[in-house]
C-alpha cells in the first residue's frame, strides 16, 4: 500500500512537473519492496485520476495534465524489465483505445498488469481506427481485448466499435475501463455479451488472478 | 561563453541544422520540383489551390501548435516561442478569400488529417521529434518569402492581404532562420537525440509532398469530406469529434452557434476568435447527441457543462446553445423534430437545475437590477452580464466549484472595467448567493 503522506508528496511533485523527486519516491518505494501492482493502482492510477478531476475542474491546465501523465509514463517504463520478467501464463491480450481516443496511459497501465499476470499483451495505443483493430485481433487472436476510455465524449465511438468488434469475434471476452465510465455508459456496455466493466487495476488485477 | 576545450570536443562531428539540410535536401527539391510550385512560379496556379493549400496548413498548423506548447521536454520547450505560430496568419488569409471560397476538398482534407494525426502521436510517444516537423514548418518561411511576389502577383492581392502566412516574419525572415538555428545546434548537442528528429522531418517532408501533389492539378473531388474532415474546416485545432452527417444540419448547428455568440457578448469579450471557433465546432458535435436516447443526451450534456462552467462559461450559456440548436435543426429537417427535441429536454434540465437555486422570477429581478446600475450603453454592450452570474452562482450550489471565481475574475478586472460595472457585479453576485444560500432547492 502507498502512505497517504507519500502520495500527497508524489501527486505535489507531479503537479508541479518535479520528474527527479517523483522518480524517487518511486525509487524509495521499490526499495521498501512495495508490490509493483500497489504501485500501479495506489500510486500511478490514483494520481492520474486526480489530475484528470482537477483538469476538468480548470484547476490545472493541459499543459500540466500532460506533463504529469508523460512522467508516469516515464516511471511506467522504468518498471518494464520487472513486468515483463513475469512467467508466461499462454494467454494473450491486445489493449487499445478508440478511435478519437488520445489519453493512452490508462491502457498502457492495463497491458502492464496484464504482463505482470504472465499473459503477452500488444498494446496498440491511441487513436486506433476500428478497421486496424479489427486486423490486428485477427492477427493475434487474443483471448481479451481491453479497451480503454478517457473521456466521455466518445462513449459512442466506444459502443460502436465493440459493436462492429462482435460482429467479426463472436465470442471474444472484451474488457472496458477508464475515467469516461464515471459519467455513465455501463447500462449500455452491460447489454452486450461477452462485454465487462473493469472499474480500476485493482479490480482487473482480481480478475486475472481468478 | 563557448570554450575552447568545447570546439574542439565539437568541432569533429557535424551539428544538428547542418545534419538536417543534408537529410532534407533532396525532400527539399522534389518539393519545390512540384507542378503546385513551378505553376506558381508562372503565375496560372488556380486561386482554388492556393486557398485549399492555406487550408491545408491551417489544419497542420492548428494540431502542430496546440501539440508542441504541451510536449512535455525539455529541449523542445527551449526552442519553441509563441512567435512561430503560423495559425493565425493562416486564418486571416482565409477569412480574406472567405467570401469567395469556403469548401474544402475532402482527399486534402484527408491527407492534412493524416499528418495531424502524425503530430499528435509524435507528441505521445517521442516528444523531440516533433522538433523535425518545427525544422521543416520554419523552413517554409525562407521558400514563402521567395514566392510571396508571385503569390501577389497571381491572384492581385492588395498588399498583404491573402499572403499573410507567406509573409511570416517579413524582413526578418533570414535572421529569424539563423536564431532557430542557434537555438537547435546549441540546444540538442547529443548526438544521440539528432536521428529521430531527422526521421521526422524526412516524415514532414513526404507528408507534405502527398499534400502539394494533390493540390495540383486538384483532382474532381469523391464525395464530401469526412467527419473529421468538416470539423477540421470549422476548427482546426479541434479534435476528431463526430459531426452531424447531413449539411443542412451541420448549417444550423454554425447558426445556433452565431445565435449564442451575440447573445452573450462576453465570449467575444473574453475568448475572441478562436473561442468562436470552438463554438462552431462544439455545437456541431452537440447536434449529433440527437442520435442518442435521451438519457444519454443528458449525461453528456451535464459532462460539457461542467468542464465549460470550470472554464468561465456558465451553464446558461450551454443551455441557451442547446434552446438554439434544437430550433434550428427543427425549422431545416421538421421531420426529424423528435429528435432534436431531446436537445431541447437537456437545456430544460440545465435550467432546472439553476432555476432550484435562483428561481426565474428572482433571477429577472436581478438582471433587470443590473441593467438599471450599469446604464443602458454598457447594458448593451455587455447583454445578459447578470445572468451569467446568476448562473455561476447556481451552477457553484450545483457543485461544480470554482464556476463564480473563474467569471468574476475577469469580471472584476480593474482595467477592463469601470467602477460601475464593478459595484454592479459585485452586488448582483452577492444578491444572488443571498438567494441560493437561502433557497432550499426542490428534489
Amino acid at each position: 500500500m502507498v502512505d497517504e503522506k507519500v502520495f500527497a508528496l508524489y501527486l505535489e511533485a507531479l503537479l508541479k512537473g518535479n520528474r527527479s523527486q517523483c522518480g524517487q519516491l518511486v525509487d524509495r518505494l521499490l526499495e521498501a519492496d512495495i508490490d509493483i501492482k500497489d504501485l500501479y493502482t495506489g500510486l500511478f492510477q490514483d494520481s492520474l485520476y486526480r489530475v484528470g478531476e482537477l483538469w476538468e475542474n480548470n484547476t490545472i491546465s493541459v499543459a500540466t495534465e500532460h506533463v504529469a501523465t508523460a512522467i508516469t509514463e516515464g516511471l511506467l517504463s522504468r518498471l518494464y524489465p520487472r513486468i515483463f520478467a513475469a512467467e508466461h501464463c499462454g494467454k494473450k491480450a491486445v489493449i487499445s483505445c478508440v478511435a478519437n481516443e488520445w489519453h493512452q496511459i490508462g491502457g498502457k497501465m492495463v497491458a502492464d498488469i496484464f504482463e505482470l499476470n504472465g499473459w503477452d499483451t500488444d498494446f496498440i495505443g491511441a487513436n486506433t481506427p476500428v478497421d486496424d483493430l479489427v486486423r490486428h485481433i485477427d492477427l493475434v487472436g487474443p483471448d481479451v481485448l481491453g479497451l480503454s476510455l478517457s473521456l466521455y465524449s466518445n462513449m459512442e465511438v466506444l459502443l460502436q466499435t465493440i459493436a462492429t468488434i462482435r460482429s467479426h469475434f463472436h465470442e471474444l471476452h472484451i474488457f472496458c475501463g477508464g475515467q469516461a465510465f464515471r459519467w455513465g455508459g455501463l447500462e449500455k456496455l452491460r447489454q452486450i455479451t461477452g462485454t465487462e466493466y473493469i472499474p480500476s487495476l485493482h479490480v482487473l488485477e482480481q480478475t486475472l488472478v481468478n | 561563453m563557448v570554450s575552447a576545450k568545447d570546439d574542439i570536443r565539437r568541432s569533429p562531428a557535424k551539428q544538428l541544422m547542418e545534419k538536417l539540410q543534408e537529410a532534407t535536401i533532396g525532400c527539399h527539391k522534389r518539393l519545390e520540383s512540384l507542378p503546385y510550385f513551378s505553376t506558381l512560379i508562372e503565375h496560372t496556379l488556380p486561386l482554388t489551390c492556393y486557398v485549399h493549400q492555406l487550408q491545408a496548413l491551417a489544419i497542420i498548423h492548428g494540431v502542430f501548435e496546440s501539440e508542441i506548447i504541451v510536449a512535455e521536454h525539455g529541449p523542445v520547450r527551449r526552442i519553441w516561442r509563441d512567435s512561430m505560430k503560423k495559425l493565425p496568419l493562416l486564418l486571416e488569409d482565409l477569412a480574406f478569400f472567405r467570401p469567395r471560397h469556403r469548401a474544402m476538398h475532402s482527399h486534402i482534407l484527408d491527407l492534412a488529417g493524416d499528418m495531424s494525426d502524425r503530430i499528435r502521436r509524435l507528441r505521445l510517444e517521442h516528444p523531440p521529434a516533433l522538433l523535425g516537423y518545427l525544422y521543416v514548418l520554419e523552413g517554409s518561411t525562407l521558400g514563402n518569402s521567395m514566392h510571396q511576389p508571385d503569390i501577389s502577383t497571381t491572384f492581385h492581392l492588395p498588399q498583404l492581404h491573402g499572403c499573410r502566412y507567406y509573409s511570416s516574419y517579413r524582413q526578418q525572415v533570414h535572421e529569424r532562420w539563423r536564431d532557430f538555428s542557434r537555438a537547435m545546434n546549441d540546444t540538442l548537442t547529443d548526438e544521440d537525440s539528432h536521428a529521430p528528429i531527422i526521421t521526422a522531418a524526412l516524415e514532414a517532408f513526404a507528408e507534405l509532398e502527398k499534400i502539394y501533389q494533390a493540390l495540383y492539378p486538384l483532382r474532381q473531388q469523391n464525395g464530401a469530406p469526412n467527419a473529421s474532415g468538416r470539423i477540421r474546416q470549422i476548427n482546426p485545432e479541434a479534435g476528431n469529434h463526430p459531426m452531424p452527417g447531413d449539411e443542412r444540419e451541420t448549417a444550423a448547428a454554425l447558426r445556433a452557434s452565431t445565435r449564442v455568440w451575440h447573445e452573450f457578448p462576453y465570449y467575444a469579450h473574453r475568448f475572441g476568435e478562436r473561442g468562436r471557433r470552438f463554438s462552431d465546432s462544439d455545437t456541431c458535435w452537440l447536434a449529433t447527441l440527437s442520435q442518442l436516447d435521451q438519457e444519454s443526451v443528458n449525461r453528456q450534456t451535464a459532462w460539457l457543462s461542467r468542464l465549460l462552467a470550470a472554464r468561465g462559461m456558465p451553464s446558461v450559456m450551454l443551455e441557451h446553445a442547446l434552446d438554439a440548436l434544437c430550433e434550428e435543426l427543427t425549422g431545416v429537417l421538421p421531420a426529424a423534430r423528435s429528435s432534436y427535441e431531446k436537445l431541447g429536454t437537456a437545456a430544460a434540465g440545465l435550467r432546472a437545475a439553476r432555476q432550484k437555486w435562483i428561481p426565474q422570477e428572482r433571477c429577472r429581478e436581478l438582471c433587470e437590477k443590473f441593467d438599471r446600475q450599469i446604464g443602458t450603453t454598457l447594458a448593451e454592450e455587455h447583454k445578459k452580464t447578470a445572468l451569467l452570474l446568476v448562473s455561476a452562482v447556481a451552477d457553484e450550489y450545483n457543485g461544480i466549484k470554482g464556476t463564480v471565481a473563474r467569471l468574476v475574475t475577469w469580471m472584476t478586472e480593474k482595467n477592463r472595467f469601470s467602477d460601475l460595472f464593478l459595484t454592479a457585479v459585485k452586488k448582483t453576485l452577492s444578491d444572488a448567493e443571498n438567494i441560493a444560500d437561502h433557497k432550499s432547492p426542490k428534489e
